[in-house]
């Protein structure tokens, strides 16, 4: 029988980066996981992305054994590898940090889809298209 | 003990990655997203049986985006300004809760799961506070493994148990590049070995498993020392080098290896993920060793080769 699945934790961390600190430790620890051992797995599986955030979804099992399935790059970064830049704006609302077009918008809402609590890919270009405003970016026609 | 400041915003999942987006500009380290909504997605695509479902897991309306800063840095004015953006842009209102969390709330939480047992017919690892009767043939690797690597229970670290236990005749001199807990060097010296040279990169691991050879009242056979394995390992003349490491790193060893080894000397890889096994076994053929076994598990190699 299949085991019974006991919770979901998503994170967005660094590839191969992943340590007992926070948000590993805690996020995992309320679980009762082991988190060095998910530290050893996923730095393993995502050594060659070293520089990017790479998201992951842990499924956690009533034993306390796990699995999990990488994820899209995080929507900030597509934005920000889009337009060329390191980083977003920390006053959005006045310094804007670049500008994106609309059809670039779509094409990462298509990208991301699969992996955003969207309902359907208009509602995923709304998500992309806020977090774009929200970083400083300008979205352009 | 290290105290952290727990950054949670309660909002609606239009909203996650735009505040996700604001934790890693300021540099958080990461973020977990608590979405129960996700998880209902997948009980729709079947993928999981929802009968399966722990019944309050999915009872969460709210989307949690959470971040983690150090106690002492400020943050949360700032946290507060670009949410007040994010709020307008999406017409969402987001909440903003912070508490404190310290890394005993979380370093001990898994081991009420961590239970004694066996690896092949012999070796038993045992957690230091369960007690357990070993039989004649058995041997008992004591652990108590913090937050270092080397529990026992991952592929990688059952793989060299199982290559210890099958190879070692006694009286070896063995490096473990990379010894975590300390695990396999307690095991191989339990096994017969003369002595286990350990190295760790990672300081936490070194303290972990020299608590752990103590543990085992082995501090007069096993030496553990801090360092990078390539490094270190060159004024040793081992009969086996043990390396439970990362693909990546495992390269960059044998070629080291090869050299300190004597011809019929063995090398146990492992930490291996199945797509860079091609490069490991190149790099093993390249550097005059011979494979002799190797161990799979869904996607995890370990491999024993014998130095030409």
């Amino acid at each position: 029988m299949a085991k019974r699945v006991m919770g979901k934790i998503s994170l967005q961390i660094p590839a191969g980066k992943a340590t007992p600190a926070p948000p590993v430790g805690p996020a995992l620890g309320q679980y009762g996981v082991n988190i060095m051992g998910f530290c050893k797995d996923y730095n393993a599986k995502t050594a060659n992305q070293a520089g990017f955030i790479v998201p992951v979804e842990i499924t956690v099992y009533e034993d306390r054994s796990f699995s999990f399935e990488l994820k899209s790059p995080p929507a900030s970064d597509l934005l920000k590898k889009a337009i060329n830049i390191d980083k977003g704006s920390g006053v959005p609302n006045k310094d804007k940090v670049g500008q994106v077009t609309r059809a670039k918008l779509v094409e990462i809402a298509e990208m991301k889809k699969q992996d955003l609590n969207a309902a359907d890919v208009d509602a995923a270009i709304r998500m992309i298209e806020g977090t774009a405003r929200s970083m400083g970016i300008e979205v352009v026609d | 003990m290290m105290v952290w400041k727990e950054i949670s915003v309660l909002t609606e999942g239009i909203c996650v990655e735009a505040i996700a987006a604001i934790f890693h500009r300021l540099g958080s380290g990461g973020v977990v997203i608590e979405d129960p909504q996700a998880a209902r997605k997948y009980v729709n695509k079947e993928k999981f049986n929802p009968e399966l479902m722990s019944p309050d897991f999915l009872e969460h309306e709210f989307v949690v985006v959470k971040a983690y800063f150090p106690e002492d840095k400020e943050v949360i004015s700032e946290v507060h300004a670009c949410l007040a953006k994010v709020q307008d842009n999406f017409n969402i209102s987001c909440k903003v809760f912070v508490s404190e969390v310290k890394d005993e709330d979380w370093e001990d939480s898994w081991k009420k799961y961590y239970h004694t047992f066996k690896v092949g017919n012999r070796i038993v690892i045992k957690p230091s506070w369960e007690a357990y009767l070993p039989n004649d043939e058995e041997i008992v690797v004591e652990i108590d493994p913090g937050m270092a690597f080397g529990t026992g229970i991952h592929a990688s670290t059952r793989f060299c148990l199982k290559f210890i236990d099958e190879y070692i005749q006694g009286g070896e001199t063995i490096v473990d590049a990379g010894c975590g807990s300390g695990i396999l060097a307690i095991a191989a010296v339990k096994l017969g070995a003369k002595e286990v040279f350990g190295f760790d990169i990672d300081d936490v691991a070194v303290k972990v498993a020299k608590e752990n050879v103590a543990l085992n009242k082995l501090d007069k056979q096993i030496f553990i020392k801090s360092g990078d394995v390539i490094e270190e390992i060159a004024p040793y003349s081992p009969d086996i080098v043990v390396a439970n490491i990362t693909a990546e790193v495992v390269n960059m060893l044998i070629p080291v290896a090869s050299q300190v080894l004597p011809k019929d000397g063995y090398f146990f890889g492992s930490g291996i993920v199945d797509s860079r096994w091609p490069g490991v076994k190149k790099t093993l053929e390249d550097n005059d060793f011979i494979i002799e076994n190797v161990l799979t598990d869904v996607d995890w190699i370990g491999v024993v080769a014998k130095k030409l």
